[in-house]
């Protein structure tokens, strides 16, 4: 139970509030992780795709030798943006946990700034591509890859500007004493569970991102 | 004849379809592995933990029976994200700002959002002392704008 239900004599409706504050709470936490597995399915399709394709070599088309692979320095850009990114929201989510508002503020404005500008550069990079994608097999993986990563990423960094939207809303002294009601302490602890999935979701994008990278600029 | 079809194919045949039974299979065992792992064993959900104590003495310890300033009562709304309640979020909630209940039990539309105009002009009343014994004391009610 909430640590709100500490109070006494709660009313019926009350309780049931508790009710579905804490069933927001558990929801968050459960479907952070669902959908990290989600997407662990939907990457996996284009690695699999990746060694399926990489191991066949259809009349060597996988790679063929005169073939341009994807602007290597744009990619390395786009990977460190998104692993900068996600390190420096993780470090602000150090502060918060130490009651510094603030300091998280800032840091994901960064975190998203940086994200948002990976995205733009891999659109970019989608749009000024070497070859067709029907070109090689390791063409047809990258072009099915790319737009569904971007995508994603863009989805994280729209919760993230809508979770910079809720902190601004909460009290900078909420994230140091317990607030003296419960729609202001629901708030705070709801907002610390949807920052925390979001956490773990966008942690795992950036690991997605060293993998993919790894695989379409050193691996191929 | 069906020998020089297959000695021309350079295709790697056996490490394709051995890659695809393997492939999907560790996925999903690994994958439903780690969610297993995850979900069966005990762990903590962040915002369960208490907060600091105050300073100041009286925080520390809800209230049940204050009600937030309408600017505070707003302010959680939006803090708080979407509502999960019964209904779609249309029911009433803890995040709402005071007031919104008046406005929304008065629709006739069912909308609490097209009536958010209303949900407006009736604020005021939240600055009304809820009596005692009164459900919603605790739990300010609920519009869509608290969603958002």
């Amino acid at each position: 139970m909430a640590e709100t239900s500490q109070a006494p004599s709660l009313t019926p409706e009350q309780e049931e509030a508790a009710f579905y504050h804490e069933a927001a709470l558990n929801s968050a936490w459960t479907g952070a992780r669902l959908l990290i597995a989600s997407l662990s399915f939907a990457f996996g399709a284009f690695i699999f795709a990746f060694f399926y394709l990489k191991s066949l070599n259809s009349h060597g088309m996988w790679y063929p030798p005169k073939f341009t692979g994807p602007q290597k320095g744009l990619g390395t850009t786009i990977m460190v943006l998104i692993v900068v990114s996600a390190l420096v929201q993780w470090a602000g989510l150090t502060r918060i946990k130490a009651a510094q508002r603030s300091a998280w503020m800032g840091a994901a404005v960064v975190a998203l700034v940086l994200g948002v500008v990976a995205a733009c550069l891999q659109l970019f990079q989608l749009v000024d591509l070497p070859f067709w994608p029907g070109a090689s097999g390791f063409a047809s993986v990258f072009v099915g890859t790319a737009p569904v990563f971007v995508v994603i990423a863009l989805g994280a960094m729209v919760y993230l500007e809508i979770l910079i939207m809720r902190c601004r809303a909460i009290p900078q002294i909420s994230f140091v004493e317990q607030p003296p009601t419960f729609a202001e302490a629901f708030a705070v602890q709801r907002f610390q569970a949807a920052l925390s999935g979001f956490t773990l979701v966008w942690n795992y994008l950036a690991v997605v991102a060293v993998v993919m990278w790894v695989l379409f600029y050193l691996v191929h | 004849m069906h020998r020089v079809i297959l000695a021309s194919v350079t295709d790697n045949s056996p490490h394709g379809y051995n890659l695809t039974f393997a492939f999907p299979m560790i996925l999903f065992i690994v994958i439903a592995g780690v969610l297993y792992l995850v979900y069966s064993r005990p762990h903590k959900v962040p915002g369960h933990g208490p907060l600091r104590i105050s300073s100041a003495g009286q925080a520390g310890t809800l209230r049940p029976d204050s009600v937030p300033e309408p600017e505070a009562a707003r302010d959680a709304a939006i803090a708080a994200g979407p509502s999960i309640a019964a209904g779609g979020g249309s029911t009433e909630g803890v995040h709402e700002a005071a007031g919104a209940h008046v406005a929304s039990a008065s629709t006739t539309s069912g909308s609490v959002s097209e009536d958010e105009n209303q949900a407006t002009d009736a604020e005021p009343a939240a600055d009304q002392p809820a009596a005692p014994g009164d459900s919603a004391a605790g739990t300010p009610p609920n519009k869509d704008e608290a969603s958002e």
